[in-house]
């Protein structure tokens, strides 16, 4: 099942409307929904405030089986990035050194089980993948 | 839907989901705090670091003058976003017994 949504901020409200009906007919529990909504807003997000260039439309995959659920976002036009080489954030800073930005990705990378970054022609793809048969976060998962 | 309400005793109340498409009204009334303030979060179902922002930018500018945020009843997969993102080490969050 796919679906396309303007690339701007408020679109985030029909791509979990979009996302909660697939979960829902999935019975997904309410953890792994978590992430999975977690994971496509950071990246979608990004794509809206660092790739204003791209085509007016973001397109969302998103598959489930009982095993895991696949979602996808294709990003055409503007300027690749791949997430998956996104700089680490150093949690263990303190209040004064943390900087207030640049947790999503990260976020993303210690809770989801995959995340993969493709560009082939004009666009870049997204693919994340979370695992239904393990807890929906790790403890100190190190990647 | 997101709504956040100040109680007349200065209490914060969170409700429903704080995402990016909801920042600018939290980032609102956060902005005018200026006093240590508890922040209730029983009724907030979703986080992700657009929120996040908010709380450690609100938490910066309070801790300039010895001020804080008191984070509490968070529900526990909104409190593993805040662990996972260790923000223990920068809240003072009171877990639910």
């Amino acid at each position: 099942m796919q679906r396309s949504f303007r690339r701007e901020i408020r679109s985030l409200e029909g791509i979990f409307l979009f996302l909660d009906r697939l979960m829902d007919v999935h019975g997904t529990d309410p953890g792994h929904a978590y992430v999975i909504r977690l994971a496509v807003e950071e990246m979608f997000t990004n794509m809206v405030k660092y790739n204003r260039g791209g085509d007016p439309e973001v397109i969302l995959g998103f598959e489930c089986n009982g095993k895991a659920c696949i979602v996808t976002l294709v990003d055409c036009g503007g300027v690749p990035f791949d997430v998956t080489s996104a700089g680490e954030v150093d949690t263990s800073m303190s209040l004064d050194e943390r900087p207030v930005g640049g947790l999503g990705i990260y976020l993303v990378r210690q809770m989801v089980d995959d995340l993969r970054y493709e560009f082939s022609g004009r666009c870049g793809t997204i693919t994340i993948v979370k695992n239904l048969e393990d807890p929906h976060v790790h403890d100190h998962r190190q990647r | 839907m997101f709504t956040i309400t100040v109680k007349d005793d200065g209490e914060i109340v969170l409700s429903g989901r704080l995402d990016a498409s909801q920042v600018e009204i939290a980032d609102a009334v956060f902005n005018r705090m200026n006093a240590t303030t508890r922040v209730n979060f029983q009724d907030l179902d979703y986080i992700s670091s657009a929120g996040l922002g908010i709380l450690l930018k609100t938490q910066k500018r309070l801790g300039s003058t010895g001020q804080f945020l008191v984070l509490f009843n968070m529900n526990k997969l909104v409190r593993d976003v805040f662990r996972i993102a260790r923000f223990d080490l920068v809240f003072r969050i009171e877990d639910t017994p």
